[in-house]
């Protein structure tokens, strides 16, 4: 029993929010019986903070706002939606807009999309999995989102179906209320099956919305999975996006996530290996600028012999914009002949740019291979000259380095269009910052 | 082509003196040894040409066709017709060499006010070149200089060299760290740059590199200065002496 938290601001406003919402949100008594639960245990945590060990570079608790109004029915758009910057890579299957559902196009054969509502009535079982990969006592977040989701989507790939097309889904927030959006979404991919997930997340700048997201991936044993995430949120928005994996045996995941919006955002990204030699890869790149906040965590848990997990994450920091890197590796005592290869590398475009790294192993196992690495520096000058020297200005010369350093990261995400899709962000991010 | 005028130059964080009033003309067609002993300040030299901005010039002026360059950035210096071929070849991970050299034609083209070189027309120069300096296409291929061979970094720098067709070139020690036959394939390539028109300087701490290129003019650097100027005789001479004599006089 801990000392009675004294609640701030933001704090009293969700309990008050909570009230409120409750009898509006969807989904029968069961599973109200879990948001209240869910609640129940924010209330005795309260909003994350410096006191966490998880959050030390990214005081949440005090940094959120007084929580706003949730948006739980879709708003008109004042004029169109933007392009997609992962559009050109396929055809969009679904949208969240404002924290609503919209299926866009047909399905491939051998995916079911169930919205909650439907869900509900059709398969209580994917209900009673609400939780599975990532509880709500996991995080505080974890806790708030279970409490407050509007909708959540469950995507069912059958087990042996293989998709080599992208499943695409974007999310996007065009209001000009400073809403709170919660999604959620449950991705169950089976046996022997292969997909890559596309979520492309934008959302208009000026607005100063919050956005609480949660994605659980429940891989089976010889799946493939591939999920790539795009954070291009309002530069005035908060938004959290946690992740939770489980994979199963020779299964393999890999997950890229790229950064350039939000003002303060969070990505948690938690991965447990269940079955033996399996491989997944974490890899990601953040571009940050003005006095952006961008928190990259990561929790890989090896359980099961071995199996590789590699993480490799680049960030790209100026102006007084912070980046934050957290990756731990546990291995566990049966998890023998783990291999884990963990790296955090940050370029600081300028003087009062900040990058925080903290890589951690925690190994009980004893014949495992296991490495981390984290750098942080300047361009490189003595290379910036020899491209100058080569007639490059020096614009176009740091540039060049900042998409050879991303890219890097980038050539490990397996689809042709994608990787174009992604270098492009990063030249558009160039090109922005270049004026 | 190339005319230094009692150039004066100092490190710029610790106003250490490095050149110490050092003249030198080069004419079109002309190619100039400089050689010189380790510290005399050869490689200062190539980078104060070059343009690179760690470097102050205190006094004196470097003319390019009758033009003065120290107001000029290190790559309009370039876009101008200087090309320097590095002593260390840098390592640039994730860029493709092949990017790089495209990037680098099109930038200066670009500053030249010419078109930008078409795909068609790009491949066939690269191949045309590196199948000249015996360098592998798969090779450029691979991000630029990452584990490359001496030999093959100072080869790269000569490709790079043709492709741009620089009006003057300065080679910084280009015969480091190369075996006998790597020496041969750089000096043909660079003999096969020699023409009427474009100037070469090429510094070096050795005979060896300067009987595959074999120099028009020789000259003496020690202290900053240049101490001597003579003819490719001047050469053997050193190889036979050394440099003490010039570093004592000057």
């Amino acid at each position: 029993m801990g000392i009675p938290m004294i609640m701030n601001e933001a704090e009293q406003g969700f309990v008050r929010e909570f009230g409120m919402a409750l009898p509006a949100l969807p989904g029968d008594e069961a599973l109200r019986q879990r948001r209240r639960a869910a609640f129940a245990h924010f209330e005795t945590v309260g909003l994350p903070g410096r006191r966490d060990e998880d959050w030390h570079y990214t005081d949440y608790r005090a940094m959120v706002r007084p929580p706003v109004m949730q948006a739980f029915a879709p708003m008109a758009l004042s004029g169109s939606l933007p392009a997609d910057p992962l559009g050109a890579s396929g055809p969009t299957h679904y949208r969240l807009m404002n924290g609503a559902f919209a299926s866009l196009r047909p399905l491939p054969a051998g995916v079911t999309i169930y919205p909650l509502a439907r869900a509900l009535k059709e398969r209580p079982d994917l209900i009673a999995r609400i939780g599975e990969v990532v509880p709500d006592t996991a995080s505080p977040l974890a806790a708030l989102n279970t409490a407050f989701f509007a909708d959540m989507l469950f995507i069912v790939v059958d087990a042996g179906v293989r998709l080599d097309a992208p499943l695409h889904a974007n999310f996007y927030f065009g209001g000009d209320m400073p809403l709170r959006l919660v999604a959620r979404a449950m991705i169950i991919v089976g046996d022997g099956a292969e997909v890559t997930l596309v979520n492309s997340v934008t959302g208009a700048d000026g607005v100063a919305y919050q956005s609480n997201s949660l994605v659980e991936i429940v891989a089976g044993d010889d799946a493939r999975v591939h999920y790539v995430r795009n954070n291009g949120s309002g530069r005035d928005s908060i938004s959290v996006h946690t992740l939770g994996a489980r994979i199963g045996a020779r299964s393999e995941l890999n997950i890229f996530n790229i950064t350039t919006g939000a003002g303060l955002s969070r990505h948690e990204i938690r991965l447990t290996f269940a079955g033996a030699d399996a491989k997944a890869g974490i890899r990601g790149v953040g571009l940050l600028g003005g006095t952006q906040h961008s928190d990259t965590t990561l929790m890989v848990d090896h359980t099961a012999p071995g199996c590789e997990s590699r993480e490799l994450f680049r960030h790209v920091v100026d102006d007084s914009a912070t980046g934050v890197f957290q990756g731990k590796i546990m291995v566990k005592q049966a998890a023998q002949k783990t291999d884990g290869q963990m790296a955090s590398n940050a370029i600081l475009l300028s003087d009062d740019a900040t990058m925080n790294n903290k890589p951690e192993l925690e190994i009980f196992a004893d014949d495992v291979v296991c490495a981390h690495g984290a750098t942080c520096g300047a361009l490189d000058e003595d290379l910036l000259f020899y491209l100058q020297a080569r007639g490059l200005p020096k614009a176009e010369a740091e540039a060049l380095m900042v998409q050879a350093f991303c890219g890097e990261a980038i050539e490990f995400v397996e689809n042709e269009a994608l990787r174009e899709a992604l270098n492009g962000i990063v030249e558009g991010w160039l090109k922005a910052r270049a004026g | 082509m190339l005319e230094i005028k009692n150039l004066h130059v100092k490190i710029a964080d610790t106003d250490t003196v490095i050149l110490n009033g050092l003249s030198l003309t080069v004419a079109a067609g002309e190619v100039a040894a400089i050689m010189g002993p380790n510290g005399s300040g050869k490689s200062t030299l190539s980078y104060v040409i070059a343009g690179k901005e760690d470097y102050e010039v205190t006094e004196g002026d470097i003319l390019l066709n009758g033009q003065s360059i120290l107001e000029m950035e290190a790559a309009e210096r370039a876009a101008a017709g200087l090309f320097l071929a590095f002593q260390y070849p840098l390592e640039i991970p994730g860029v493709a060499t092949m990017t790089f050299l495209k990037a680098a034609m099109n930038a200066q083209r670009k500053a030249r006010g010419e078109a930008e070189i078409g795909p068609a027309d790009f491949m066939k120069v690269v191949r045309a070149a590196a199948g000249q300096l015996k360098i592998d296409p798969e090779m450029l291929k691979r991000p630029l200089n990452v584990g490359f061979s001496g030999g093959e970094k100072k080869r790269m720098e000569i490709l790079q060299m043709a492709l741009l067709a620089p009006k003057f070139c300065i080679l910084d020690e280009t015969d480091s760290g190369l075996d006998i036959d790597a020496l041969r394939i750089v000096s043909e390539g660079v003999n096969a740059l020699r023409s009427k028109e474009r100037g070469m300087l090429v510094i070096t701490h050795y005979q060896r590199l300067l009987d595959h290129i074999v120099p028009d003019t020789v000259h003496v650097m020690a202290k900053g200065q240049i101490v001597t100027s003579g003819g490719p005789e001047l050469a053997l001479e050193l190889e036979k002496n050394g440099y003490r004599d010039y570093v004592e006089a000057a």
